[in-house]
């Protein structure tokens, strides 16, 4: 049997503008066979992008490549760029990360996938239309032909993805590549998306390699799975094996981070491997993942060698570590150490029952946008961004607040720390009305409300020093002083970081130290509340624990309250005490988590709980998930009644006339639905 | 589009508005309008320093000269707007017949010139991103550094050494390949003759033009090109040559046309340049001479005309835009 | 050996974050890798201790007194003597040029300061307020970028006269503009970021975040802004001097050096249009190379 693709020893390097060369790729070997599905999973800088390029022949050509590839019978390398154009789009084809940016601004969506039919065969434009119709309509897209002559700044980022896939698929080729194609979209999107290229995939049989940073994508889809780290595939095989039985201490690190979607979610949190600064800055000697390896405590052989992939017991399954045989005796997915915390929170919880006096008390909050926004003299329709938000949070507690791109969580986040000015509502620190305020009253309550951004790229002055971005908040209160280095210092040794960096610029960090020197800076002033802007959203998944640890950590220590936004469940799971889900700019379901995760009463809580990927193939391939129709609607038009009813397969008369209000309904805790019905999700 | 059009121009008739009000402050802030009478009235000597204060006064009245400065924009405005421009102080003739029967001329000049410009700066734009870091690349990006440094005047004089001197001494020609002087011979004609007057000024007009723009585009090309959806086309199996015209291209003309509406704003200052170097019977030579000779009336209508100019391709620019990028809404 | 229980080898190393990347070169580290911007600085270098040292540095005086001596020195080709030749009146054209440098360089340096800082100021107000304000500027430069410049500069000189002062205040008053835009520009972007929202979030005033948080991340914009307008101030300033409407004799830039000389193109002193033309794009080339280098030496990311 011919593997439908077949890589073998293939190297990349870019030569550096200063110094040495940076190897992306260093010798990775694969075949995938007819209608098979390689999963490739990585995180950002293993070298995963590059080596999808390099099979397309597409990587710039200051690249250095080495190896070979082979489509079917024919060798890639070496072939003369006018064969390989006949090549790419009809045997070999790619589906790229960024949904929107992948389709030319310039040209109709439509248009775009009919260039991809005629640059390989000439056909009439009204046939062409023909094909591209059909194309469009297997890929999910409701009224085709219509859209298809939209351009694409006036498509959603999911429908934007389908057209990139109608485009890879519209010479069936024999080979598609998936690199990252759900990344940028919501989880339910995410869903819909997966869903066409799983059943694209059993009507064309084509062999598909699927690369991407989420072990959850690929265990539904997924018949083999290779973990790539710094360069090399680390461990390989069949999907089954990965999830139930894996072995290199990376993969099991990225399991960790996932949902535990059949564990009671207060049973534990997943441990953390050490960060270092991104690999391909430096590529360690030996094992590239022995610097943040738990289980090399022996410099020998780790840090010298490099191990090769070798077999193991099952068929097909390799893995490169040199402590192989230790490795497989410890059992299972590597999960523990959370007994502590569980007691916590459950203290935590206790006290939030009996708690009385909320610490933050949000009433009604309303935010419209758009009025100023006119462009050529003409004014667009106005964005309800938040619409009559109400929470409370306990001292000591956290809240989750869970919604989807446009669900307003991080509008919220902002008009409650008073960046944004809110149109209607208060929010009540303690006793004190924290809207309205301005000058020296707002600033004396900021330093009770602090922030973590998402972005700890963004959210770090790139000209400051970590340490007087840190002392920067004291500055501001007059409170750095004398004892003002020595703060810094505690607050760094807080955060887990050396003391040396204090001197550092934000640009010489990896992800997760920026986001550490994030923490220590919103912790200066010795706030009350801290709201969580998506902390580990921006993160590599093997970082995220340390972070997510970290901050548990602090809120034990300083009995802190967390406002805890994301735009998924997993990380509100691990963390939250009580969790709302956000849906254009309104709370649809809030409750303990408990209540939340096991008895989700709102379809939309549903929804987006069946979507999130379960880190279990048998599972995932069993189940039948909740699929939502089609995509947000735009919030400067929300539907009438209940905002969800346009993509809710309850709908019914009365909710498009009459709006749920938000409460109890039998649920135990209230839910805006006129028809909630708690399910048992597995 | 036509109501964005017309808004548009609409905008552009108060931005012209406010300009002349500017030139106006700027002009009478810097001339006197009597100089002349009061040069020629001073010449009597001493015993007529009244008599010719009184001369200065009675001018001064009968152009309204006394009035505030508002009253006067508003009645040189009036005037302005019926066509009545004034009078060249110098030549008595009207200084709307002037400045008609010099614009052809410039006019000619720079459609050559932003013509030549665009086509330069397309070819050299896309020709060093398409190869970055090529020898090519290398190569146009020195020159279009050394032309962004170079003085035009001095482009100008050296050309007209170079092209036009040596070549005739060397190969001892009767007349020059090229012409470093006005539009046509003096013997007439035609269309290669004309040509022959046309490469010289056309291209020190066109010098620091071509050097900005083609280093935009450049850039700007090299930005399209790492997009994502270029890697789509290519994906798709288009050819790189289809990818660089129908993909990249129309995306990197986009902000292309922005930037060129304020090259095209320093045009006139290359005109007045290339026109005295070259003696080309134009604007920029009307305005050079007025200056010489104190005829401050041409100066006033000059700006105006040549405001009005730039407005009008900033226009052009801005409906390029729209034309080229959907995501523009109307 | 023993496996070691999984909480036990886990527990010391939690989250730790060790290490870092390996310490940014210094800014002259980061300078010196571009080979041009080193070129063009201490090109940038020699032509200003040229210019400031003429008195000691030049063989001839400038403007002699024309004595039957000097004039006969008059239209020789460069030589060993006269580097860069004589003019039709016996100069030497090698001190000339010397001396010509000192009024370009100080008028391009002058230019470059006044309008910086003024751009500066202005579109970090416009840049962060918005509103009015920057509704405002806008407009403003609009305006500027309408009225041609050369032309103002030129009335402006017939009016005011040529001095040294009324040169540099017109040419900082035309060319200020497109620093603000930049400037503008740069404010509103970072306005938006989320370390300016981290700053305003922990209570910092507007004058603060503006000073200590945004300005310095304008450097690099500045630094090659204002390299760009040193050199469009020499160029500007050196076509207003050839056609006539510059510095008022006998003070002389390079600029007016080329208007006395422009009757030279085609005759036997052709080589009088060379040298000061020469150093007029040489200055600005090399202004130029070390506004690109500043650049790429400010970007953080470097």
């Amino acid at each position: 049997m011919t593997a439908a693709l077949s890589v073998e020893d293939l190297r990349i390097a870019f030569p550096a503008r200063h110094g040495d060369d940076v190897q992306a790729v260093s010798g990775v070997s694969f075949a995938i066979a007819e209608n098979e599905v390689l999963g490739i999973v990585g995180e950002s800088g293993c070298g995963k992008t590059s080596l999808a390029l390099a099979v397309m022949g597409l990587l710039p050509s200051s690249a250095r490549v080495t190896g070979e590839v082979a489509l079917g019978d024919t060798q890639l390398r070496g072939l003369p760029e006018r064969q390989l154009d006949r090549l790419r789009g009809t045997r070999l084809a790619l589906v790229s990360q960024e949904a929107i940016g992948a389709l030319n601004p310039v040209h109709r969506a439509g248009d775009q996938v009919a260039e991809a039919i005629t640059c390989h065969r000439p056909m009439a434009a009204a046939d062409c239309l023909v094909r591209v119709v059909e194309l469009l309509e297997l890929v999910g897209i409701p009224d085709a032909r219509a859209r298809g002559r939209c351009y694409p700044h006036e498509l959603s980022g999911g429908m934007c993805q389908r057209v990139a896939i109608a485009m890879a698929m519209a010479n069936d080729p024999d080979v598609l590549i998936a690199d990252e194609p759900t990344t940028a979209l919501d989880v339910t999107i995410q869903a819909q998306v997966l869903d066409v290229l799983r059943r694209l995939k059993e009507r064309t049989r084509s062999s598909v390699l699927l690369i991407t940073h989420d072990l959850g994508v690929v265990a539904g889809i997924a018949d083999r799975v290779a973990i790539m780290y710094c360069g090399r595939f680390v461990e390989v095989a069949d999907v089954d094996t990965i999830f139930h039985n894996p072995v290199h201490p990376y993969t099991r690190a990225l399991l960790a981070m996932m949902p535990a979607q059949r564990r009671p979610p207060t049973a534990g949190r997943p441990d953390a491997v050490v960060e270092v600064p991104p690999p391909s800055a430096t590529t360690p000697t030996g094992c590239a993942f022995h610097p943040r390896c738990p289980f090399s405590a022996l410099p020998e052989p780790c840090a010298t060698v490099v191990p090769e992939l070798a077999p193991l017991a099952v068929e097909d399954h390799v893995c490169a570590c040199h402590r192989t045989g230790e490795m497989s005796t410890i059992a299972g997915a590597w999960v523990t150490a959370g007994a502590a915390r569980a007691k916590a929170g459950a203290l935590a919880e206790a006290v939030a029952t009996h708690a009385p006096e909320p610490l933050l008390a949000v009433r009604g909050l309303v935010k419209h946008f758009g009025e100023g926004g006119a462009r050529w003299g003409r004014r667009r329709g106005v964005v309800h961004a938040v619409c009559g938000v109400s929470f409370d949070l306990a001292r000591g507690e956290t809240l989750g607040l869970v919604g989807e791109s446009g669900s307003g969580k991080t509008t919220t986040a902002r008009l409650l720390l008073n960046l944004l000015t809110a149109d209607a509502g208060s929010v009540r620190l303690g006793d004190e009305e924290v809207l309205g305020r301005t000058g020296g009253g707002m600033r004396d309550l900021r330093r009770r409300m602090q922030v973590v951004f998402q972005d700890p790229y963004a959210s770090l002055n790139p000209r400051m020093s970590v340490g007087s971005i840190i002392a920067a908040p004291l500055r501001v209160h007059g409170l750095y002083g004398a004892g003002g280095p020595a703060r810094v210092a505690e607050l760094l040794s807080w955060t887990a970081l050396d003391p040396v960096l204090a001197d550092r610029y934000p640009s010489e960090l990896s992800g997760g130290q920026r986001q550490r020197v994030g923490i220590a800076r919103a912790l200066a002033v010795c706030p009350e509340v801290v709201v969580l802007d998506e902390p580990v959203s921006a993160l590599d998944v093997s970082v995220r624990a340390g972070i997510v640890d970290l901050l548990q950590d602090l809120q034990d220590r300083l009995g802190l309250s967390y406002l805890l936004i994301a735009h998924d469940l997993t990380v509100v799971r691990h963390t939250a005490d009580t969790v709302a889900v956000m849906y254009l700019g309104k709370i649809v379901e809030i409750g303990t988590r408990d209540d939340l995760f096991l008895r989700p009463s709102h379809p939309y809580t549903q929804a987006l709980l069946s979507a999130s990927p379960i880190p279990d193939p048998r599972l995932e391939r069993q189940r039948t998930r909740i699929l939502l129709e089609g995509d947000l609607p735009s919030p400067s038009a929300p539907p009438s009644g209940c905002r969800f009813r346009t993509r809710c397969w309850k709908a019914q008369e009365q909710c498009a006339q009459e709006e749920p209000a938000l409460v109890d309904r039998g649920a135990g805790h209230p839910v805006a639905c006129h028809f909630p019905e708690a399910a048992e999700l597995a | 589009m036509v109501s964005f059009v017309v808004r548009r121009i609409g905008w552009s008739l108060v931005v012209l508005l406010v300009a002349s009000g500017v030139m106006f402050v700027l002009v009478r802030a810097t001339t006197d309008p009597l100089s002349s009478v009061r040069a020629a009235s001073a010449t009597g000597g001493d015993s007529d320093a009244v008599a010719s204060g009184r001369l200065v006064a009675a001018e001064q009245r009968r152009l309204g000269l006394d009035r505030p400065l508002v009253a006067q924009y508003g009645h040189w405005l009036g005037a302005f707007v019926r066509g009545d421009w004034g009078q060249s102080i110098v030549s008595h003739r009207s200084v709307g017949r002037e400045i008609r029967a010099k614009l052809w001329n410039t006019v000619q000049l720079i459609v050559w010139g932003i013509a030549f410009s665009l086509a330069m700066s397309v070819i050299v734009g896309v020709a060093s991103a398409s190869r970055q870091y090529s020898a090519l690349d290398h190569g146009l990006s020195g020159l279009s550094f050394v032309a962004l440094s170079m003085p035009s005047f001095w482009f100008a004089l050296m050309s007209i050494e170079l092209a036009v001197f040596v070549p005739k001494r060397a190969l001892h020609l009767d007349h020059p390949l090229l012409y470093s002087v006005g539009l046509h011979s003096a013997t007439g004609g035609g269309a290669f003759d004309y040509l022959r007057h046309l490469v010289l000024p056309v291209l020190t007009l066109s010098l620091p033009l071509v050097a900005s723009w083609s280093r935009y585009l450049r850039s700007s090309m090299l930005d399209v090109l790492s997009a994502p959806y270029i890697r789509t086309a290519r994906a798709k199996g288009v050819r790189r040559s289809r990818v660089l015209r129908h993909h990249a291209l129309q995306n990197a003309l986009i902000p292309f046309t922005t930037v060129s509406a304020i090259g095209i704003g320093g045009l006139f200052g290359g005109l007045i340049i290339t026109e005295t170097i070259f003696s080309w019977p134009g604007m920029g030579q009307l305005l050079y001479n007025a200056l010489l000779t104190g005829d401050t009336n041409v100066l006033l209508p000059w700006l105006v005309v040549a405001a009005s100019f730039v407005l009008a391709c900033n226009l052009v620019a801005d409906v390029m835009h729209v034309v080229l990028d959907p995501r523009v809404r109307l | 050996m023993t496996v070691a229980p999984v909480d036990a080898s886990l527990r010391p190393q939690l989250g730790r974050a060790t290490g870092s990347l390996p310490a940014r070169p210094s800014f002259g580290r980061r300078y010196a890798r571009h080979r041009l911007g080193v070129i063009g600085a201490a090109a940038l270098v020699i032509l200003g201790l040229g210019a400031l040292l003429a008195p000691l540095i030049a063989p001839f005086p400038p403007n002699p007194t024309l004595t039957a001596k000097v004039l006969a020195q008059a239209r020789q080709s460069p030589s060993w003597c006269h580097l860069f030749g004589t003019d039709e009146l016996g100069r030497d054209v090698f001190t000339r040029v010397l001396y010509g440098g000192r009024m370009s360089l100080t008028i391009g340096l002058c230019v470059a300061l006044a309008s910086t800082a003024l751009g500066t100021a202005v579109g970090a107000v416009a840049g962060w307020f918005g509103g009015v304000v920057d509704q405002l500027l806008m407009r403003i430069t609009d305006l500027l970028m309408i009225i041609p410049g050369l032309a103002v500069l030129m009335i402006a000189q017939k009016g005011l006269g040529g001095s040294m002062t009324v040169i540099i205040a017109v040419l900082s008053l035309l060319s200020w503009h497109i620093i603000a835009r930049v400037v503008r520009a740069e404010f509103r972007r970072m306005k938006a970021l989320e370390f300016v929202e981290a700053a305003r979030a922990s209570g910092a005033r507007a004058w603060r975040i503006m000073a200590f948080e945004l300005l310095p991340n304008t450097v690099g914009v500045l630094a090659v802004n204002a390299a760009l307008a040193v050199g469009g101030a020499i160029l500007g300033e050196s076509a207003l001097s050839f056609l006539g409407f510059g510095l008022t004799p006998p003070a002389a830039s390079w600029g007016s050096m080329l208007s006395q000389s422009k009757g030279a193109v085609g005759t036997r002193l052709a080589y009088l249009v060379y040298f000061p033309g020469l150093a007029i794009l040489l200055t600005v080339l090399a202004v130029n190379f070390v506004g690109n280098a500043l650049r790429d030496a400010f970007d953080p990311a470097s």
